[in-house]
């Protein structure tokens, strides 16, 4: 079992399969050796650890990425890939898109890549077919272009 | 202001009985009741002139608010995790936006233009990821003259040929800037065109203008439109080319005039593209030029494709190859993994003498077609390291199949079997079958039922029936019935026991008993060496009140087998999925507008 402790002080005790599936933790772990201390988790609230280690569990028997995913692979496996996410995956990120973006810092700063390759997944489902305007919206970000470099780019436009 | 007590003055008005009735009062009446509403009256308007005040001081507050939360929600932006994902974050997801079944459309409202237009740090880490730009799908289709329209739909201005033109050149230089953007990264482009008589070769001209520059790059090129709008691409020499690995060439035919190839002085012949130093898989479905004179060096060919133009989405056989031409080629690809060819004759009349032995000793996955018999050709196949066939055929085998003397051939090192047979005689089939023992995967289909043979009678005590051929009694078609079923979950000589992907796209013969039968078998661990299912896919589910079964119950063992991991498909509600665990995209290789055929360049046989 592994102790780790959240920003918000909640503490977790954890399989150590589960928990080495985020490779900071991996790596803590392998730094500290055996022993009871518990692993600080400074970037992470109790709320988004909860469903990370929601996924981790549910997620814990699958194979490792293995390199083909990196880059490698066929152009239909990375299709496949990207469509095929199982229902209780679809349930998972279905969820407000402020804890959505909270998911993805987490999985990055923990380095989780297959649940931050899902939820970047999810957040492309997110934006696909939307405006400028509603993908603004969608990121809390504005139109920060000079009016000459919006022109600019307006001109650079694919006339389609 | 005290309005309690407002309501209240009604209980002693002293009309009050007749003011649910037509009662005339009485000029006195009339006095007195004027008199006691002076009250009531001026308390209905304090009340009117505090709503008033109220409304005032609600809509100045609803107006202070609204501008309190802009300001509140621009700063809370400010900290909102969407705008701190890193750029390797945002790249992903950038990346993931893209169609990963073909290779990315230009279009200003689509990935990746899309991102460069949202804001500065968007724009900036879009152009700095060259992997967003390595595809490009080039549509050059009439639409692009559509005139436009008023809000009526009547046309407000029609789109000249000089429109057209402009637009096409705006077009060819967004090409420009988005292969540049790729930097330096090896790219795939696919080019699909509409007929020449809607779209001008000038127009073509302008974006191969844009992307022959980057002809150093290129590693895939599909070209779907008529060969006379891409002929500034023959010009191309091999050493213009050193990166090309992939060529699709899928040349349109005018449909209203009769097969014209080109003449053996066309450009094409012996172009670079063909003779590209280091070209290594190569899909020739088109009627246009002749493969024996493309010029490719064949050995050193992993992949390679050789068809007629597709109709209806379907292969069919060269125009140019006999089985002896098609011998020829084989004969050199030495180097081959994967082959696909159909073959029905050639069109200037069937060569079966000759052919060539060919010895093809890589090759891993065959598709093969015919349009006429080809056991002779098969015959001097000899493909050792076989694991994929993929079989169609249009013949009417009788008492034998060049399928199966292929199968034979194979010493049982098929595993992925996929057989598309307008006629099949059922017991070759299992002969067929019998010749995979290390099958995994089988994919059967019937395109049409065939014609049932005179007397239906005859037909429904055995099945399916062919025509009467001469000499020959009327031949069973290949079904799949409970006696297939049986052999296929037996325990005893069990036909193909590693079976884990069974998918029927016909309708079967089988009764639902002798299907709940064959799927107990499989995934019921009481018989060993028989693998469980993994995959089932069948065309139509008999109705369990058909047999006298319930609804609910066969449901439910379904349902178990389900929850157990297997993927199930019933299509006869065409590609629902039933399994609630993952969903099937098998099926997905859809063509869209615009798109044609490129997602053949993404389909998995072009694997290394």
């Amino acid at each position: 079992m592994v102790i780790l402790i959240t920003s918000d002080n909640v503490k977790y005790v954890v399989e150590k399969d589960v928990a080495e599936l985020s490779v900071l933790v991996k790596n803590m772990l392998e730094d500290i050796g055996p022993s009871d201390e518990p692993i600080p988790l400074h970037n992470v609230t109790s709320t988004v650890f909860n469903k990370v280690l929601e996924y981790c569990i549910y997620h814990r028997n699958d194979p490792p990425p293995s390199d083909d995913d990196e880059g490698c692979a066929s152009p239909l496996h990375k299709y496949l890939a990207s469509h095929i996410c199982s229902e209780w995956d679809q349930r998972f990120f279905d969820v407000d898109q402020a804890l959505l973006f909270d998911i993805i810092l987490a999985a990055n700063y923990l380095d989780i890549k297959t649940l931050l390759d899902d939820a970047c997944k999810a957040v492309a489902h997110l934006i696909q077919g939307k405006s400028t305007e509603e993908i603004r919206g969608i990121f809390n970000i504005v139109n920060d272009f000079t009016p000459e470099e919006e022109a600019r780019v307006k001109k650079e436009n694919v006339s389609s | 202001m005290d309005v309690s007590f407002a309501p209240s003055w009604l209980s002693s008005f002293p009309f009050l009985e007749h003011m649910k009735s037509n009662y005339i009062p009485s000029d006195d009446e009339v006095s007195r009741i004027r008199t006691l509403l002076l009250e009531p009256v001026g308390t209905l308007q304090k009340v009117e002139d505090k709503i008033g005040r109220l409304t005032e001081e609600l809509q100045t507050l609803w107006k202070i608010r609204d501008e309190l939360k802009g300001q509140i929600d621009a700063a809370t932006a400010l900290i909102a995790t969407s705008r701190r994902l890193p750029d390797d974050v945002l790249r992903e997801i950038f990346q993931q936006c893209l169609p990963a079944n073909r290779n990315t459309p230009l279009k200003k409202t689509g990935a990746p233009w899309l991102f460069t237009q949202v804001c500065r740090r968007w724009r900036q880490v879009a152009l700095e990821t060259p992997s967003l730009w390595a595809t490009i799908h080039i549509s050059i289709d009439t639409m692009k003259t559509t005139p436009k329209f008023n809000d009526r739909g009547w046309p407000t201005q029609v789109a000249t040929q000089d429109d057209s033109l402009m637009r096409h050149q705006t077009r060819a230089l967004a090409v420009g800037s988005w292969l540049a953007r790729s930097r330096s990264l090896p790219v795939s482009i696919s080019f699909y065109g509409g007929s020449p008589k809607l779209v001008t070769k000038q127009s073509f001209d302008t974006y191969l203008d844009a992307v022959i520059p980057f002809a150093s790059r290129w590693s895939s090129v599909l070209m779907e439109a008529h060969c006379d709008s891409l002929i500034q691409l023959a010009s191309l020499r091999a050493t213009d080319l050193p990166r090309l690995k992939a060529l699709f060439v899928y040349f349109n035919q005018l449909s209203d005039i009769p097969w014209n190839p080109l003449d053996q002085q066309s450009p094409w012949y012996g172009c670079g593209l063909f003779a590209a130093p280091g070209l290594r898989k190569l899909s020739s479905r088109q009627d246009s030029l002749d493969p024996k004179s493309f010029g490719v060096n064949w050995s050193q060919l992993t992949h390679l494709e050789l068809s007629g133009s597709p109709r209806f989405n379907m292969p069919s056989g060269s125009k140019f190859l006999s089985e002896y031409e098609a011998s020829i080629l084989l004969k050199e690809c030495i180097n081959l993994v994967y082959c696909m060819i159909y073959l029905s004759g050639g069109f200037y009349g069937r060569q079966s003498r000759n052919i060539q032995e060919m010895r093809l000793p890589f090759l891993r996955r065959l598709s093969i077609g015919e349009g006429t018999d080809i056991g002779l050709f098969v015959e001097k196949l000899e493909v050792p390291e076989l694991c994929e066939l993929q079989y169609w055929s249009t013949v009417k085998s009788i008492s034998t199949s060049s399928c199966l003397t292929l199968l034979s051939s194979t010493r049982g090192s098929v595993r992925k079997l996929s057989l598309r047979f307008e006629y099949l005689e059922h017991d070759l089939f299992i002969q067929c079958l019998q010749h995979c023992p290390s099958l995994v995967s089988l994919d059967i289909t019937r395109p049409f039922e065939p014609t049932l043979s005179d007397s239906e009678d005859d037909a429904s005590d055995y099945g399916y029936y062919g025509h009467h051929h001469e000499g020959h009694s009327p031949f069973k078609c290949f079904t799949i019935d409970d006696h297939v079923l049986k052999r296929l979950g037996g325990r005893a000589s069990p036909l193909c026991p590693n079976l884990e992907e069974f998918i029927c796209r016909f309708e079967g013969d089988f009764s639902l008993s002798g299907f709940l039968d064959f799927l107990a078998r499989k995934q019921g661990s009481m018989t060993s060496g028989v693998s469980k299912l993994k995959r089932l896919s069948i065309y139509c589910l008999p109705d369990p009140q058909d047999d006298g079964e319930c609804d609910l119950e066969v449901n439910g063992t379904i349902r178990s087998y389900i929850e157990e991991g297997l993927l199930f498909q019933n299509k006869c509600d065409r590609f629902r999925e039933i399994s609630p665990w993952k969903r099937v995209v098998g099926d997905e290789y859809f063509s869209e507008q615009g798109c044609g055929h490129a997602a053949v360049q993404y389909s998995d046989v072009w694997d290394d």
